[in-house]
């Protein structure tokens, strides 16, 4: 059997008192040093839960993150923020990226919204470009290509940022994909975009996880894509039996349900991974979560990440 | 002679006496002025609230007479704007999920989840079969009886809403294997089993309670109906199921969603008499009956198409700005939708949504012209 390992990707919920902070910002009855203060100490606890889980890679959390677009949007020239926009379909809303100009990255600023990671360890996740493309409103053309060429472009200098930063996974993650079924031919266009930031990703590992849907279309569009080192399934809503047999990619396992409270069975889990290791024999696999934490209270999220530790350690 | 019969559609801001005597804050001089005003403005005899705003401590008692002064005054509001069918915009209502939750059995608060940049809401997972703790708003209904003549609607959040923005612990322990197609099979069954349960054990004997009471027109909210849209047929059979069996007025307010998703389904809905919903936010501020003058009410068009036969809640009056509709902008969103739907007696005009965003100020002119604007559809249609 290969390797079972785990770690989390996404946005991570803020817990009571985060949460208490940044509405009394906003009320004016703290201020920011208030707010950095119980970011890190909310950071601090986002790492100790995954140290405690023996994650492969460490995420911060993204707690200072208002939605997983807008550090990009705001760390960029060129974009403004848009209007609030549903989740899919989700209570949870975001800010729609809009593209008024050419896109430039301030990379000092765009640090400003990551924290401290272990060097070498450290995994950050970001909307893949496809995603991002789609879903912002762009004035300066119509054509999506372009569009998605103009993300593309920023992202080639995000990703040379976190490089040289010394990240060691960067995540895409791709709910629009499995959501909207999009089709083969359309995927191919996220291929491209993966293929040209691969010219600038040195030894980091690119991982692409899609969720809510049928990730199925994104595996088999994306198998066998260089650029890719580990592909995810959200087998909340996949088939393990409809994905390839020939995969060439360490496998993100979505099998911890970001959108319910209700913690998995253990045994019921072990029993699925034991299923999915003998479809993949040859494959390193990561178990995660399905979908970003935060659509969980915070606590409900830590005993989903406690749980993804036990799991891999029973596999040991 | 056309006649428009207008109503409101849920909340009003409530008063910073009311939200301080709920708190146990101090009033401040300009709470008092504020009475004061509203008070001689609606014509309200206001001293004996006075007497308790004066006092540095009220008692249960006097918290409590206060809460039907907020109902008195917000009700004298909404009738002094000349609207026909009224309500106190939820005067003694939290919030309308949590509200409902926290009276019912079967689910338990988990913390809180994230709207939106820093706003959070309390987020409830159903743990076992859900069941009214106590009717939620029959005292509420019986309190408003003795405050106003007019005919009210009650509004009730709707069973998918409640559903929708609920975790699922019970009915989806039921759910199968990941991975596997008679997964996803059993847990879209305990989902839909989750759903009706509300409808069936919380809706239903709520809105039976009201109607024993004397409560005659019950609007249900579903902000939630369309967020997935695979399962707009399931809240169609959820609204069917919450009134079967029952007789009364039914109505049901959508807001802020995407209607075009919910046809065909919603020629399923039993017993509904109006379908009630926001349009004035998306429609242009120019004044116009002409085929493209309103943008905004487009959708009525697939009303018609579909010959639903309920009538429409025809939002005109943005409740997320400040901007004042003009009686005549309202009269030309009247008339394109009549001229729509073929048929005057189907438009009921109303705000987009509840006003509590709003002022008092402004929700009571933003009503006020939704009468004044009523009025004058009403001339011209009765000239043709």
């Amino acid at each position: 059997m290969a390797k079972i390992q785990t770690f989390i990707h996404g946005v991570y919920p803020r817990s009571n008192p985060l949460a208490q902070v940044t509405r009394e910002v906003d009320r004016n009855r703290k201020t920011q040093t208030d707010l950095k203060k119980q970011q890190l100490v909310d950071i601090a606890a986002v790492l100790k839960v995954q140290k405690e889980a023996n994650v492969a890679f460490v995420e911060d959390g993204k707690l200072q993150w208002q939605d997983i677009f807008r550090p990009l949007v705001e760390a960029t020239k060129g974009f403004e923020v848009g209007p609030l926009t549903r989740w899919f379909d989700n209570n949870t809303f975001y800010r729609q990226p809009i593209i008024v100009g050419k896109l430039r990255l301030d990379a000092k600023k765009l640090d400003t919204f990551l924290g401290d990671l272990p060097k070498g360890k450290g995994k950050v996740t970001l909307p893949s470009p496809f995603f991002f493309a789609k879903v912002t409103e762009d004035r300066t053309t119509k054509s999506f290509e372009k569009t998605l060429s103009a993300i593309t472009a920023l992202y080639t200098d995000v990703v040379s940022y976190l490089v040289k930063k010394k990240i060691a996974v960067i995540q895409f993650n791709e709910p629009y994909i499995p959501y909207h079924n999009i089709k083969k031919a359309e995927i191919a266009l996220l291929a491209k975009s993966l293929a040209t930031l691969k010219k600038v990703k040195g030894d980091t590992l690119f991982a692409v996880q899609g969720y809510f849907g049928d990730t199925a279309p994104l595996v088999a569009g994306l198998s066998g894509n260089k650029a890719v080192d580990l592909l995810g399934v959200d087998f909340v809503y996949t088939q393990l039996a409809s994905l390839p047999k020939k995969f060439s990619h360490g496998l993100i396992a979505g099998i911890v349900e970001g959108r319910n409270s209700l913690l998995e069975d253990k045994k019921a889990l072990v029993a699925f991974v034991e299923k999915v290791a003998k479809y993949f024999p040859k494959t390193d696999i990561y178990l995660s979560n399905n979908s970003d934490l935060d659509l969980l209270p915070e606590t409900v999220a830590k005993e989903k990440v406690q749980l993804l530790g036990e799991i891999a350690k029973h596999f040991k | 002679m056309a006649y428009f019969i207008t109503h409101e559609v849920g909340s009003l801001a409530k008063p910073n006496w009311r939200v301080k005597a709920g708190r146990g804050v101090p009033f401040t001089e300009q709470d008092v002025k504020d009475a004061i005003a509203w008070g001689q403005r609606l014509g309200l005899d206001h001293q004996p609230l006075l007497e308790i705003l004066k006092k540095k401590k009220l008692t249960p008692k006097d918290k409590e007479e206060v809460m039907t002064w907020a109902s008195k005054y917000a009700l004298r509001l909404i009738e002094h704007a000349g609207v026909d069918i009224v309500y106190d915009g939820e005067q003694n209502r939290s919030e309308m999920y949590q509200h409902a939750v926290a009276n019912s059995e079967g689910f338990v608060f988990r913390g809180l989840v994230r709207s939106f940049d820093n706003k959070y809401y309390q987020k409830a997972a159903c743990i076992s079969e859900p069941k009214v703790k106590k009717p939620w708003h029959v005292e509420e209904f019986l309190q408003l009886q003795k405050l106003t003549n007019r005919k009210i609607k009650i509004p009730i959040t709707g069973a998918y809403t409640i559903a929708a923005w609920s975790f699922d612990e019970y009915y989806a322990k039921q759910g199968g294997e990941l991975g596997s197609l008679k997964g996803f099979a059993s847990r879209e069954k305990a989902r839909r089993q989750f759903i009706l349960d509300v409808a069936r054990n919380l809706l239903r004997p709520n809105i039976q309670k009201l109607l024993e009471h004397g409560a005659s027109w019950i609007q249900i909210d579903e902000p939630a109906a369309t967020t997935i849209p695979s399962e707009v047929p399931l809240f169609v059979e959820s609204f069917n199921e919450s009134i079967k069996g029952l007789k009364g007025e039914f109505s049901v307010h959508i807001c802020f969603s995407d209607y075009n998703l919910l046809f065909p389904h919603i020629q399923k809905m039993e017993n509904c008499s109006m379908v009630d919903l926001e349009l004035a936010n998306r429609d242009s501020h120019e004044l116009g009956t002409k085929e493209g003058d309103r943008p905004g009410y487009e959708i009525l068009k697939q009303f018609r198409k579909y010959k639903i036969p309920s009538r429409i809640g025809l939002g005109v009056t943005d409740i997320h700005n400040d901007f004042i509709e003009s009686p005549e902008l309202i009269r030309d969103r009247i008339l394109y939708a009549t001229n729509v739907l073929g048929d005057a007696a189907l438009v009921n005009p109303a705000p987009d949504c509840g006003l509590r965003t709003r002022t008092w100020e402004v929700a009571y002119q933003k009503l006020a012209n939704q009468t004044s604007g009523s009025r004058l559809a009403e001339k011209i249609l009765d000239q043709r």
